[in-house]
């Protein structure tokens, strides 16, 4: 139950408009913001009982970005994106997972 | 405003949003000339970064009429957020949420997973061990349906609330700000809500309370992992939680539920605190009346702390009862003494919990301000 809970340690931009996080073991992940977009684990994005995706990918923007990033308790990060969407809420956990090693 | 140049741009659909500049308001002037249409934009975030596209993109309907011959276009940025300037947020609200908690420097959450097990009392009485050790403590009671911090400190005022809709909380005996739902209604009506009521009461506390400079501040939770507990581990920078059982397995089983959910939301346990744990008779003989080692139990199975056991004393609920804890009123007393000696080693932990924290903390930035990679 005391394992290890990886947090953000720095959280920057690339030139290109990837999110970046720096975690606290030292590894840098790139988030294309597009890509984050899609991944949205809420409710109206994901269907909650069948795990079926339900945003349309082709409704989001190629050149969408976020408006606001928020800490969520100590836990996750919520994502505010230009398409008004907010709901979604990125756990720490789940963000080490879709995260890229490189820029795109 | 020209009526055919508004009518043509009407028609251009924006990048990133679909919508035309005539609907985001962008459109400052368009006026046709001699065959010149002059139009001015004035563009906000995010069409800032795309001004050269949006004017070809107008340029191109406004050639489609067939008076036009010349097109001119002044685009006009408006002035994206200053990187010092308070966050701007999607609602006012959430822009002050937190505010209020910048001067509280630890918050510890007293939570169980069942209801019952003196998790209030627990509350009243490590908020006052902190405070006589010259802490300045506050006390949030975060259990809408069933409060009970106002009899447990002896509140009977309703706090102040200012004109910015702001809460100065209760100030009781020994300097321990107190909030509670109890202070709200009428204190022998049952507060009958679905959840999305209490969550957003709930909000209120967080972000409306003046809790000015604070070095803990306890928050109660109600029993169970549902709603209002949620919302409290989204909204508030928990340091660190106690878990609150008695020694029989229907309360372990349940604590056990609470302490995965601060698992899931990450926020650390400082130790499992046993309450009641055994009834001490006049004559000094000790009674497991609620079985025993429950508490010892589950800490050593998830490797957590285990802050000791409490026992059951008539003077403890005495005490909270007539607003007086235990800590206060009869300190060396076996119920007092622990709760004394677990107030220490709590705070201790909490210290140590935040000196290893790392991490952004609660960070909240526009997309304007992040900064770019080194």
């Amino acid at each position: 139950m005391s394992k290890l809970h990886l947090v953000p340690i720095d959280l920057t931009k690339t030139t290109n408009d990837e999110i970046v996080i720096t975690w606290s073991n030292g590894k840098t992940l790139y988030y294309p913001v597009r890509d984050l977009r899609l991944a949205c684990p809420c409710a109206e994005c994901i269907d909650e009982f069948t795990g079926e995706p339900l945003l349309n990918p082709d409704s989001v923007s190629n050149s969408i970005l976020p408006k606001n990033l928020k800490a969520i308790g100590r836990y996750a990060i919520a994502f505010e994106f230009e398409d008004g969407h907010k709901s979604g809420i990125y756990s720490h956990e789940f963000l080490l997972k879709i995260g890229n090693a490189v820029k795109k | 405003m020209d009526p055919i140049l508004t009518e043509a741009l009407s028609q251009v659909k924006l990048p990133l949003i679909a919508k035309s500049p005539i609907e985001l308001n962008y459109v400052k002037k368009a006026s046709l000339v001699n065959g010149v249409a002059s139009v001015s934009l004035e563009l906000r975030v995010p069409h800032t970064q795309h001004s050269e596209k949006i004017k070809t993109l107008c340029t191109e309907a406004l050639k489609t009429i067939p008076d036009v011959t010349e097109v001119e276009i002044i685009i006009q940025n408006l002035a994206p957020a200053q990187k010092s300037a308070p966050t701007p947020s999607s609602s006012p609200e959430a822009a002050a949420e937190n505010e209020h908690l910048k001067g509280v420097k630890h918050i510890l959450a007293v939570a169980s997973g069942k209801g019952g097990v003196g998790k209030s009392t627990v509350t009243a009485n490590l908020a006052s061990a902190l405070s006589l050790q010259g802490l300045k403590v506050g006390v949030l009671d975060a259990d809408i349906y069933g409060p009970s911090m106002n009899m447990m400190f002896n509140v009977s005022e309703a706090p102040s609330v200012l004109a910015d809709k702001s809460v100065i909380p209760v100030t009781v005996t020994g300097g321990i700000k107190v909030i509670s739902m109890a202070m709200f209604a009428e204190s022998d009506k049952a507060i009958i809500w679905r959840g999305p009521m209490a969550s957003s009461m709930i909000q209120n506390f967080i972000s409306r309370v003046q809790w000015g400079d604070l070095d803990v501040l306890l928050i109660d939770f109600p029993p169970g992992t549902g709603d209002i507990q949620l919302t409290l581990t989204q909204n508030c920078p928990i340091t660190g939680a106690v878990i609150v059982t008695t020694p029989q397995n229907v309360s372990v089983i349940d604590a056990k539920k609470g302490l995965q959910m601060f698992d899931t939301v990450s926020v650390p346990v400082v130790g499992v605190l046993e309450n009641m744990s055994y009834f001490l008779a006049p004559d000094g003989s000790r009674h497991n009346i609620f079985s025993s080692g429950g508490g010892q139990r589950i800490s050593h199975s998830l490797g957590l702390p285990f802050l000791g056991e409490v026992p059951l004393e008539p003077a403890v609920a005495t005490g909270g009862d007539s607003g007086v804890p235990i800590v206060k009123g009869n300190p060396n007393c076996p119920a007092g003494k622990k709760f004394t000696e677990v107030a220490d080693t709590v705070y201790q932990n909490l210290i140590d919990l935040k000196a290893s924290e790392g991490g952004l903390g609660a960070f909240e930035y526009t997309w304007n301000e992040l900064e770019v990679e080194a």
